[in-house]
């Protein structure tokens, strides 16, 4: 009787914060059952399961894709395919006992995002087919086609309607795609492992996809629906936070990963090689494989909470939403602390100083706001605090070891000169998705490959290292239609702020660290509001923006 | 009157959301269960136990003396020792450890391991942890607390046990390989003094009946002849070639019943020792090394 009411209560709140009650209920069973599931066996039949009870809910693959992608890549685990990038011979450091391997999961994640690939592209596909056929074919031709096919397709079908690419109309759109075909182009002419090249280059191009498939799905839904599964979205990623920042604080008091069949390492990995870290403190790593890894994601998920927040904070009851978004970055600052990732402390603080600095009035308010709300927890506040410093300024001291001649400033200054080396020798569309490592082993086997063969530790380096210059010159264009169709769509100061203090603080991260955050969850939700700000004549009444 | 019809069909609320399907959520809902149905071919592949043989060494280099596995390691691995995965099943195991126990510190030693891996029946290879056994290949594997690394030797091994034959091998201690002088001063004359016969101390622990075990308890080599003589110092003083015998020396002759392993063709002692005249053979007993000098060789009927 009690489970009743407290399960009747929870779908009354739910419903009261405008959710999609059965997406965001399935979605959190679904988190939290693989948690629990033993093998990755079971992992892949609860993923399945999962996917095709939101068909049948939905009746739409276009709001499965939606709402269950970001759930899907989060759990990115599955059957691993191994290659080996440099023999073991080749490396003298003891890490790599097995040579330098790069991999590729076979993953639900994976299956969903080739689904989504060929969903955007029958969509697409068959939109362009109806004006070729339109435009080409005489008229009487088309209208025994339509005869013929009447029965078939329906007249509402969505490759007949108003369902798709309007996306095309925009240039960011545009030259993001243009990117993409210069990725798939680089990766088929790579001369290291082609094939896992290409493999990498599509599961990057399946959230562009995402992005162009909930275009077409806003595009299609009424105003209350959009309100909705936006809402679900922010709810997800919500959730998908406290998952990844629970998994991080067991780990932090475990000191080491957990076991779970979902985590992505099952050993402690080793910290400290470069000397500048302390090997004795074991850095979380989450649902990743590195710490700086998930540092890079929370950085950009608690930039996406924010932007969500901003554009559904009006319609949620003030105290509710006052809630979320006051956990969400305790949640995901917390997490990033405990990473000791001293380049997303650079990009957390770059963020917050271009918020402050551009709308200081606001970020104070917000920064009082958030101080008071934690008036009552003052003491555990200060002692985590105390502990916090002391942890950061182990990292900090140890960081100037990093100026050693064997520091890890040398190792990088080197890596990024070989890099560089590499790039000349071939320039304009580099050595192939994800092959950096095989690339620079070929180039120069005596180099610093051999006692650290890891990714070019700057993310724009390792950008035109694998896909060349062209790729970048496409994706500048690409970014700067898209801060243009920003400015176009006049959305608040803040919100801007946002976009960029965001956009700026994954670029930031880029600085040092192998990674590519051209397409980061935050520029794909930035790409989402500008299609829903387009339409403000339908959604004005009740978004903030 | 048709919607009647299906208010009263048991599964009307499933048929009247899949009629709500379109096209494309039929495509995408086809092309996700697709990929999972290729991919399970591959999931619901069997992983199989290979039992493969494993020569240990501490690093990936040639089997030298410095590369075997030392006591210290030796004496951390035990038949049954097994790493297991979450499930509790078993990933790599022990069966079988052979070496030749002695008193040497890196000592020869071959482990069977029982692997959990996948059989691809098109290239005909297992693999373990996503690479390929390969004999030749130099692996390790990971169990409980210790890293097992050397070269595979054998994959499947033959459950046949090898053909062994008994060898009656006659030989000599020759000094110049029992005085532990460095390789270079191993020449007949050395300061113009002519040795023959090796020191007493090491002469008098060669006696009849001394035996070399593997671990399993099988005698691989047994003295079952010593004939001792008095060890004679040759050199030439005033023109005139002297030979006199040493008191410090004894000139060893022995024989050794040898049990060898037919590899390929022929028999090898140790697995890797061959029984040629005129080189030496390498023997470990208890406290004591020597590496007699064949002269002739008597297969034992």
């Amino acid at each position: 009787m009690y489970r009743r009411n407290f399960i009747t209560s929870i779908k009354k709140f739910l419903l009261s914060l405008g959710v999609e009650l059965v997406p965001f209920a399935s979605t959190v069973t679904y988190l939290l059952v693989s948690t629990a599931t033993p093998s990755r066996r079971a992992f892949f039949v609860v993923s399945f399961v999962y996917f095709a009870y939101l068909v049948y809910h939905t009746s739409s693959i276009k709001k499965t894709i939606f709402y269950s992608f970001f759930p899907f890549w989060l759990l990115n685990v599955g059957r691993e395919f191994l290659f080996v990038a440099v023999p073991h011979e080749a490396i003298r450091s003891p890490l790599y006992w097995e040579g330098r391997i790069i991999t590729f999961i076979f993953s639900p994640f994976f299956i969903l995002s080739i689904t989504t690939i060929v969903v955007v592209y029958a969509l697409v596909s068959g939109n362009l087919l109806k004006n070729i056929y339109k435009w080409i074919i005489p008229f009487p031709i088309c209208q025994l086609f339509r005869v013929i096919f009447r029965p078939i397709i329906r007249q509402k079908n969505p490759i007949m309607g108003n369902d798709v690419p309007h996306g095309l109309r925009y240039k960011y759109l545009l030259f993001f795609l243009i990117t993409f075909v210069l990725f798939f182009v680089s990766s088929s002419l790579s001369a290291y492992f082609p094939d896992l090249s290409l493999l990498y280059t599509t599961t990057e191009f399946s959230f562009l996809a995402w992005l162009m498939l909930a275009v077409v799905t806003f595009r299609n839904s009424s105003n209350k629906e959009v309100i909705k599964m936006l809402t679900t979205l922010f709810f997800i990623f919500f959730v998908m936070l406290i998952l990844e920042a629970g998994i991080t604080y067991l780990q932090f008091i475990k000191q080491g990963v957990i076991g779970l069949t979902v985590e992505k390492v099952l050993t402690i990995p080793a910290f400290g090689f470069g000397a500048d870290e302390n090997r004795l403190y074991f850095r979380p790593v989450g649902l990743s494989y590195h710490a700086n890894s998930l540092a890079n994601w929370q950085v950009s998920l608690l930039t996406t909470i924010i932007l969500l927040w901003l554009t559904i904070q009006k319609i949620l009851p003030k105290r509710i939403s006052n809630f979320f978004i006051v956990s969400s970055i305790v949640l995901s600052v917390s997490t990033i602390v405990l990473t000791l990732s001293r380049s997303a402390y650079l990009s957390l603080i770059m963020f917050l100083l271009l918020l402050f600095i551009f709308n200081y009035k606001t970020t104070l308010k917000a920064l009082r706001f958030t101080l008071n709300y934690f008036q009552k927890l003052k003491i555990p506040i200060l002692i985590l605090g105390a502990y916090f410093i002391y942890v950061i300024s182990n990292r900090a001291f140890n960081t100037l070891f990093s100026l050693s001649e064997t520091g890890g400033l040398t190792t990088r200054q080197t890596q990024i000169s070989e890099a560089i080396q590499l790039i000349r020798g071939s320039p304009l569309l580099g050595v192939g998705n994800g092959m950096f490592i095989s690339a620079s082993y070929d180039f120069n086997p005596q180099g610093v490959v051999r006692f650290f063969p890891e990714y070019v530790h700057n993310g724009f380096i390792l950008f035109i290292a694998e896909r060349g210059l062209l790729p970048l010159v496409t994706y500048i264009l690409g970014i700067y239609y898209l801060y243009k169709s920003v400015k176009e769509s006049l959305f608040p100061k803040t919100v801007q702020l946002v976009i960029i203090s965001g956009v700026i603080a994954n670029y930031v991260m880029m600085l040092f660290q192998p990674f590519v955050n051209l397409f980061s969850l935050n520029i794909l939700v930035t790409a989402l509001l500008i299609e829903v700000k387009r339409h403000a004549k339908r959604y004005k009444q009740k978004l903030s923006l | 009157m048709p919607n009647d019809i299906s208010k009263n069909y048991p599964y009307s609320s499933i048929i009247k959301r899949v009629n709500k399907l379109k096209w494309v959520d039929i495509l995408g809902v086809v092309t996700f269960f697709l990929i999972l149905v290729v991919a399970s071919f591959f999931f619901l592949r069997r992983p199989e136990y290979v039992t493969i043989t494993v020569r240990l060494l501490e690093s990936n280099a040639p089997a030298s003396e410095y590369n075997r596995p030392r006591q210290l390691f030796v004496e951390n691995l035990q038949k049954g020792l097994r790493e297991t995965d979450q499930l509790g099943r078993t990933v790599v195991e022990i069966l079988d450890i052979y070496r030749y126990p002695s008193s040497i510190v890196n000592q020869d030693v071959f482990a069977t391991l029982k692997v959990r891996s996948i059989y691809n029946k098109r290239t005909g290879q297992y693999s373990y942890n996503g690479l390929p056994i390969l004999i030749g290949e130099y692996r390790s594997f990971r169990l409980q607390n210790l890293r097992l690394s050397g070269v595979i030797v054998d994959i499947e091994p033959n459950e046949v046990p090898r053909e062994t034959k008994k060898y009656l091998v006659t030989g000599f201690l020759d000094s110049r390989d029992h005085d532990n002088r460095p390789p270079e001063e191993r020449v007949a004359i050395v300061d113009g003094i002519n040795v023959d016969g090796v020191k007493n101390f090491l002469a008098d622990k060669i006696v009849p009946g001394l035996k070399m075990f593997d671990n399993q308890g099988t005698v691989v080599a047994e003295i079952t002849l010593v004939n001792k003589t008095p060890g004679k110092i040759s050199f030439i003083q005033n023109n005139r070639y002297v030979e006199v015998n040493d008191p410090d020396r004894k000139y060893v002759e022995i024989t050794i019943e040898v049990l060898t392993e037919k590899i390929s063709d022929d028999y090898y002692f140790q697995k890797e020792q061959a029984l040629t005249v005129g080189e030496t053979i390498f023997l470990t007993f208890d406290n004591l090394r020597i590496r007699p000098t064949i002269t002739s060789i008597k297969e034992v009927e």
